[in-house]
């Protein structure tokens, strides 16, 4: 390649990619500004339920603590559990994964800059509308499970429950997004060489967690829907009274939850997996191993969540089969440890500042294992069952699994974001209050417990020996708080007075370390040719290498924001993504979401409509900017590699991208058909006296409308390959056209057949099935237009296909659930009416 | 080996998760089984000294047993066609996690032996 200076490249690179400044901040989309957004709102969100936790502590400190009413009490805890879980740790990772992940693969930024934007808006107004209602005193108060009936509207008539259902429900809209994010990037956007195997250990465990999380949070958001639909609208789900079941939502809640445990983890566990053998000094031992157990652990954390339902009176066996896979998920847990032990044995470890997290995650993680295990034991877990001793074991998890070593891997990749190192006296003063602290508060906590202090009470009698533990406690938890703060001081010292680096200050092997600190807009002057897990170490030079321009796709010599997508396993180029530039449509789509949740909020639910058109148009928007209107050109990627544009391409990632969502929308479709099971199965009075009855001739042509729709696109789509534009707008509008007629079927049915969705929840949940076949047809209508006005207006071609191929998809996918979905309303009464 | 080595694909990751996909499927199948057949009465009705519902759970422990046992043979083949960088790992890789779930398929599935009943 030619010879041009480092600061020239970086001068044209930084033109093209800086972010955007003032007002226009809220068009930002690059993954460092938004990764960054997400990670500093996480931390907000922790000192608010850090905050939270002092007001408890504070009311529990002494007995008949007048300080606290059980109404605020009841607020406080719900919040800080809601604001720790919800809004803290899971948006904290989707943050560290997106700001790290481009930086550790080797790209520019991630597959689509847009959608993470999107989600970071709709976690930040979620958020925001959650906290809202903390102010105004009307904050949820159910716990942070929400266990119904607690939850229904004749115990919590308030907006409390509403508030959690909807304001939830929109930030995991973010966590969907996130997911799918990290999915496609990880599979597709890395750079030249990095094959599957090459990849840092931490991209396995995001790609895993990802898609964890692609299967549980849809049960959830499926929960809150029902339970939302039951309190704005008197669908009986969840009602014993009408032939609903409260446990169902205990099975969707922990569907979600208990997978959750471990997509807290992972990420964490990632971390501890990537600092080990940078501070070791040596290479991680086990590579596959750590990879077959947490593809492993991922699956079996599915096949939990009943334990934590043990009391509710589930059939021995069924309760058996959920006992042996609690005991499997011990396995993967032990490898993991095996290999950090080993890799530790191996090297020659060294206390700087992160080790020492580390080390207070190893110390914290097994003493939290060993009350787990405690708690393991059936009569045991009677004794302390919603005692304090919950609480505390709970912490010891989740501060000693996830906020370790998220301080851990803060105060490694820190200097990354700020160019400086920390001030190390300050540092290690924060993490021993934080440690010391830390047990100060919990371990009492256990004895407390074992005493028999029952949880979520807002206060207790003096003289039950409960004194002493929890005010020490309380002492604990505010040296605890004094560590934080330091820790915060320390990161604002760093930001002044920390000693400047050029590269790599810890020795790291990966290609994060292969960029100047302060990270550059655009991290990597050209893309580096991979050839092995540690790029760093085979040229101690390539940080240099890279800022020269001597890899693929050097400077922005077209203007153009250029990265790299790889085949999925090789990790050889196929094509070159050009990313969208700073566009403030995620942000009004986001707003228009927030108009819907928040005049649902206020049962305008007409009015809330509005919200969904505004969100709709943007969507609109958003999609119409992708693609062009000419065929591309194949693009000079240097060292004669020559590659075509991503939307001229097969591999591209908005097809994958759509799969991974659907495949999420799937989860979601099937929690709703175990859903519809559960309640036949086990709930009080069913089958009722009026079920759907619907005439064979009706049935028929619903279905041939749905199989029709799906079979027009696709050969809209078949037609589109060959270069026919007349058969693609033929069969395109056929497709549109069946759908079109489907949904008129499906409103009759609803309106005509179906039983009223009131009286039974057989009628609530058999409503339900029509109503995700009709939205699901519905927006087959909206991507069969939205491709038909594509092709009036020559945005789709043989080569640019995107667009059939997504109708095809979409339509086919429609077309399946739906039949599934009339399949099971129809069958089911007759199976076992 | 057989001369028809090739490259890892795309298609392949298919082994990474094909194992616990059949775990997955048995345990669901179990548990969902379980329930409708307590429904169903079927735990009442005996044929040839077992209940109709221990009888219908073990044929699915069996049947997923025997799906996951399954997968190993052509994996193996088509494992061992595979060269390349990735090869070696993605094949310890793939071999581990399939037999990893068919030891989980008996172990989690293996109280349908042992226990009866709907209480
Ligand atoms: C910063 C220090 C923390 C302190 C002092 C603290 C203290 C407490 C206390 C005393 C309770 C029990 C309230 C009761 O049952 O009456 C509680 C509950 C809880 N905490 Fe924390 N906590 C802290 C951090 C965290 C973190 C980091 C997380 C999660 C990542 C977390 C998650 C929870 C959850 C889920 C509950 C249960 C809430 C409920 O019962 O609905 N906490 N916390
Ligand atoms: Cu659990």
């Amino acid at each position: 390649m030619s010879r041009i200076p480092p600061i020239t490249l970086h001068r044209a690179l930084h033109a093209v990619w800086k972010a955007p400044r003032g007002p226009g901040a809220l068009s930002a989309v690059n993954h460092s500004v938004v990764g960054r957004r997400f990670i500093i709102t996480a931390f907000v969100f922790f000192a608010i339920g850090g905050l939270l936790a002092m007001l408890i502590r504070a009311q529990l400190a002494r007995p008949e603590n007048p300080f606290l009413g059980a109404d605020a009490y009841n607020q406080i805890f719900t919040m800080h559990g809601t604001v720790m879980m919800f809004l803290f740790a899971i948006p904290l990772i989707e943050g560290v994964a997106l700001y790290l992940l481009p930086k550790i693969l080797g790209a520019r930024d991630l597959a689509f800059p847009r959608l993470s934007a999107f989600g970071y808006w709709c976690y930040l107004f979620g958020g925001t509308i959650i906290l809202a209602s903390m102010l105004m005193g009307v904050a949820p108060d159910s716990g942070w499970f929400m266990y119904t009936p607690l939850s229904s509207s004749t115990y919590t008539p308030g907006v409390n429950a509403d508030v959690w259902l909807l304001g939830v429900t929109f930030v995991e809209i973010s966590a969907i997004c996130a997911a799918v994010e990290i999915v496609v990037t990880i599979l597709k956007v890395r750079t030249a060489g990095m094959s599957l195997t090459r990849m840092p250990l931490m991209a396995w465990y995001l790609l895993v967690t990802a898609g964890m999380m692609l299967l549980a949070f849809p049960p959830l958001i499926l929960g809150s829907v029902l339970l939302e639909l039951e309190r704005a609208f008197d669908w009986p789900f969840f009602d014993p009274e009408r032939g609903g079941a409260s446990l169902l939502w205990q099975h969707l809640f922990w569907l979600f939850g208990h997978p959750e445990v471990y997509i807290i983890f992972l990420p964490a566990a990632g971390a501890v997996t990537t600092l080990i053998p940078v501070f070791a000094r040596t290479k991680i031992v086990g590579y596959g191993w750590i990879v077959a157990a947490i593809i492993s652990l991922a699956f079996l954390s599915f096949g939990l969540w009943v334990h934590h339902m043990f009391t509710v009176g589930i059939p021995h066996l069924a309760l058996a089969f959920f006992s042996a896979a609690s005991m499997l998920v011990a396995v993967p847990t032990a490898i993991q440890v095996f290999a950090w032990t080993a890799t530790l044995m191996r090297g020659r470890p060294q206390m700087s500042l992160p080790m020492l997290y580390l080390m207070g995650f190893f110390s914290v993680f097994i003493l939290g294992g060993l009350t787990g295990v405690m708690l393991a034991l059936v009569p045991f877990n009677w004794q302390a069952h919603d005692t304090h001793f919950v609480v505390a074991h709970l912490h010891y998890v989740l501060i000693g699994g996830f906020v370790f070593p998220m301080l851990a891997a803060t105060s490694y990749w820190l200097p990354l974001m700020t160019g400086r190192m920390p001030v190390f006296s300050v540092s290690r003063s924060a993490f021993w209050l934080i440690f010391l602290g830390f047990h100060g508060t919990f371990l009492i906590m256990h004895f407390t417990g074992l005493l028999g202090m029952p949880r979520r009470v807002f206060t207790y009698e003096g003289g039950l020996g409960w004194d002493a533990p929890n005010l020490i406690s309380s002492i604990g938890s505010f040296v605890m708080a004094a560590g934080f703060a330091l820790f915060v001081v320390d990161i604002v010292l760093q930001l002044r007075f920390g000693r400047r680096f050029r590269r790599n200050p810890w020795g790291g092997t990966g290609l994060d370390w292969a960029m100047p600190a302060p990270a550059p807009s655009y991290n990597f002057a050209s893309l580096p040719l991979v050839t092995s897990r540690d790029p760093l170490e085979d040229n101690p030079r390539l940080g240099a290498d890279i800022a020269a321009g001597k890899g693929y796709l050097a400077g922005a010599p077209r203007a153009e924001m250029e990265t790299l997508c790889v085949d999925m396993v090789s990790g050889e180029p196929d094509h070159v993504l050009l990313l969208p530039k700073n566009d403030y449509t995620p942000f009004l789509m986001a707003g228009g979401l927030a108009v819907f949740f928040v005049l649902f909020l206020f049962s305008a639910y007409a009015f809330s409509l509005v919200g969904v058109v505004i969100a709709a148009v943007f969507g609109w928007r958003w999609l119409w900017s992708l693609g062009a209107r000419t065929d591309p050109e194949p693009l000079d990627a240097g060292h004669g590699l020559v590659l075509p544009v991503h939307y001229a391409a097969r591999s591209a990632p908005t097809i994958l991208g759509l799969k991974y969502f659907l495949a999420a929308n799937a989860a979601f479709f099937g929690s709703l058909i175990f859903g519809y099971l559960f309640l036949w199965t086990t709930a009080p009075d069913w089958p009722p006296p009026d079920i759907l009855d619907i005439d064979l001739l009706r049935l028929a042509t619903l279905a041939a409308g749905l199989a029709g729709a799906g079979v027009l696109a696709r050969l809209a789509r078949r037609a589109n390959d060959k270069g026919d534009a007349r058969w693609r707008m033929l069969a395109l509008a056929g497709s549109a056209l069946a759908s079109l007629l489907t949904l008129a079927g499906l409103g009759a049915l609803a309106l005509l057949n179906a039983p009223s969705p009131v009286s039974h929840a057989y009628g609530a949940i058999t409503m339900a099935v029509i109503g995700y076949a009709g939205l699901h047809v519905l927006l087959g209508v909206l991507f069969t237009a939205y491709a038909l006005a594509r092709h009036l207006f020559g945005y789709v071609s043989a080569v640019r296909s995107a667009d059939m191929r997504g109708a095809e998809i979409w339509q086919a996918y429609t077309a399946i659930t739906a039949l599934a979905g009339l399949a099971l309303i129809v069958l089911m009464p007759g199976a076992f009416g | 080996m057989s001369g028809r080595e090739r490259p890892v694909r795309a298609h392949d990751l298919f082994w990474l998760v094909a194992g616990f996909s059949v775990w997955a499927g048995g345990f669901s199948a179990l548990y969902g089984l379980h329930a409708i057949g307590c429904r169903a009465g079927w735990d009442e009705m005996d044929f040839v000294s077992l209940s109709v519902n221990r009888w219908a759970l073990t044929g699915v422990y069996l049947a997923h047993i025997t799906a996951g046992a399954a997968l190993y043979l052509p994996l193996r083949a088509i494992a061992g066609r595979w060269q390349g960088e990735s090869a070696r790992t993605m094949r310890q890789v793939a071999v581990a996690l399939t037999l990893a779930a068919l030891a989980s398929t008996i172990w989690s599935g293996a109280p349908v032996l042992v226990l009866e009943g709907c209480i």
